[in-house]
């Protein structure tokens, strides 16, 4: 009997349906990539191999660079910029260099027609010119800015500010001045969404006063607060100082996130009208004592519920708890569930695959206000 | 109710706030009759979308998500996950079992979701696959999506050295 003959090798029988995508998606693919994972698609096969000089968004993060070119970083995001298709729009541009980040880049991203753009910027001395060409961009729709250490106080100047178009802003306050921070807010009419970490401030004022904000998320001491935004709907706290002089006016708020937060009589009494709390305070171990050296964190957490009256809350519908000690956890929905009008018909949900490390409550990056999880992941 | 009709002739009943998560079906809705046949699409992958359309839409109208009308008008952008209008860490969990399927099957569903113009799912089976090759090697990565390496050698490392710098590993 004649063997048959030996199939083909399995893999030529397989469809490659990702090449077969048409081009707008396999940009779209290589958009959620760092720039040196995209880059290194072009070796995959023909299809692949200019796909990279179009791709709209640039992401370039210090990590990436092996440690012996990481020097000639500027060089290569330069020789890069170069390389690229010219034609091919770039709607995002990401850096994260501890390096110098010259406007040119900045420049590039502009006339190329970016709306998002993410900055980490390292102190240069020269570096200070880079805000008249950031801050002037009416089409810009996100912009977020982390600084790094050395930075002076600097002042925007205030002709320089055109953000007409900007819905959201994350930032790292120290290095402006708190009349910068604010002459740049009122420069930002259609602002939805604020994020700002403030924990290098600790004594200045904070002033937020955004008639369109939607969302707001709050980290540092915020000693002293004033927020005043009719249209805030969202607000998230990360704050483990207490909060004697943190007013909020905010009629419109319906969601609360408090993250290892302490206690604030003003808050507690804005909150009222919220439908959706959530409360994590990871900082708690899940094997707490009742007697534990944590034990005072969660009494502020309770006090900051106990200075509102008894049958408060007459909105709340879904409670979100991330509390890993199982004893805090309880004491604090039985306190809760005696300020709620109708407990019985409140959803509470738990939230608990956290991290084993204790995050630190220092400078964080910041993440977005979003879903309950993402709020509290820290980077290491 | 919408009836949606697909490539192999199954016909499918819908709410219009779950077809309408499609913009192309809100179009044709606006000035057409209500049966809409959709040829490319099959009866297994449209049984799919119909399932993701039909949990967004819930949760789309549900009163308590503040962020759905800023996610409307933050979608514009289509690209960065971390601004994912996504607002309830629920649906966010179901999103993420929604995609663990296999390349076939995402790829015949970001198809689909790219004719009807269903722009959150779209990103979200994108990013899905760009998570499959981040970080890996182009062996890897051929093995994986079944690629053939069409290059010679020399032309492979030809553009290796061309951009040398993203090809150095830590």
């Amino acid at each position: 009997m004649a063997t048959p003959p030996a199939p083909p090798h399995r893999r030529v029988l397989r469809t490659d349906y990702l090449s077969n995508l048409p081009d707008s998606l396999l940009l779209l693919i290589l958009s959620f990539l760092s720039t040196h994972d995209s880059v290194r698609t072009s070796v995959l096969a023909r299809r692949w191999r200019s796909l990279w000089a179009s791709v709209p968004a640039i992401r370039f993060h210090y990590e990436d660079f092996h440690p012996k070119v990481v020097s000639r970083a500027d060089e290569i995001v330069q020789q890069f910029i170069a390389s690229r298709r010219d034609s091919s729009a770039v709607f995002s541009l990401s850096i994260d260099l501890d390096h110098l980040c010259p406007v040119t880049w900045i420049d590039y991203a502009k006339s190329h027609g970016a709306h998002e753009v993410t900055l980490y910027l390292g102190y240069y001395p020269l570096q200070t010119p880079i805000f008249s060409t950031l801050f002037d961009w009416p089409s810009l729709l996100t912009l977020e800015l982390e600084f790094g250490i050395g930075w002076p106080r600097v002042d925007i100047p205030p002709e320089c500010i055109a953000l007409s178009s900007l819905k959201k802003l994350i930032l790292t306050v120290g290095v402006f001045s708190m009349e910068s921070m604010r002459r740049l807010l009122a420069c930002c009419p259609n602002l939805g969404e604020l994020s700002l970490d403030v924990s290098d401030i600790y004594d200045a004022t904070i002033e937020i006063a955004v008639p369109n904000l939607r969302r707001l998320f709050l980290a540092g001491p915020l000693g002293k607060t004033r927020i005043n935004c009719p249209n805030l709907e969202s607000l998230c706290i990360r704050s483990s100082s207490y909060l004697e002089e943190f007013h909020v006016y905010a009629p419109s708020l319906v969601r609360v996130h408090l993250v290892e937060f302490r206690w604030c009589h003003r808050l507690a009494s804005s909150l009222c009208n919220v439908a959706e709390l959530a409360i994590s305070l990871v900082i708690l171990p899940a094997d707490l004592e009742p007697c534990s050296p944590f034990s005072h964190m969660y009494d502020d957490q309770g006090e900051s519920l106990q200075i509102m009256p008894s049958k408060s809350f007459n909105n709340l519908k879904l409670v979100l708890v991330q509390i890993n000690s199982e004893i805090a956890r309880s004491t604090f929905l039985e306190m809760l569930s005696e300020r709620v009008q109708a407990w019985g018909k409140v959803v509470v949900r738990m939230h608990s695959a956290l991290p084993r490390s204790v995050p630190s409550i220092g400078p964080l990056r910041l993440s977005p206000i979003g879903p309950i999880g993402q709020m509290c992941s820290v980077s290491p | 109710m919408i009836k949606l009709v697909s490539g192999d002739g199954a016909e499918f009943e819908v709410e219009e706030e779950v077809a309408f998560q499609s913009k192309i079906i809100k179009d044709i809705v606006a000035d057409a009759d209500d049966v809409i046949p959709l040829p490319t699409v099959s009866s297994k992958v449209l049984i799919q979308v119909i399932e993701y359309c039909r949990k967004h839409a819930a949760v789309n109208s549900f009163p308590l998500s503040p962020s759905s009308s800023a996610a409307a008008a933050a979608s514009s952008s289509s690209s960065i996950s971390y601004s994912k209008p996504v607002s309830d860490p629920a649906l966010r969990a179901w999103d993420n079992e929604f995609v663990k399927l296999n390349n076939s099957s995402l790829f015949d569903i970001v198809i689909a979701a790219n004719y009807l113009d269903i722009e959150e799912l779209v990103d979200l089976v994108l990013e899905t696959v760009a998570d499959r090759i981040k970080g890996k090697q182009a062996q890897e990565i051929r093995r994986q999506f079944n690629i053939e390496n069409d290059f010679t050698p020399e032309e492979e490392e030809a553009l290796r050295r061309e951009n040398s710098w993203a090809f150095q590993n830590n």
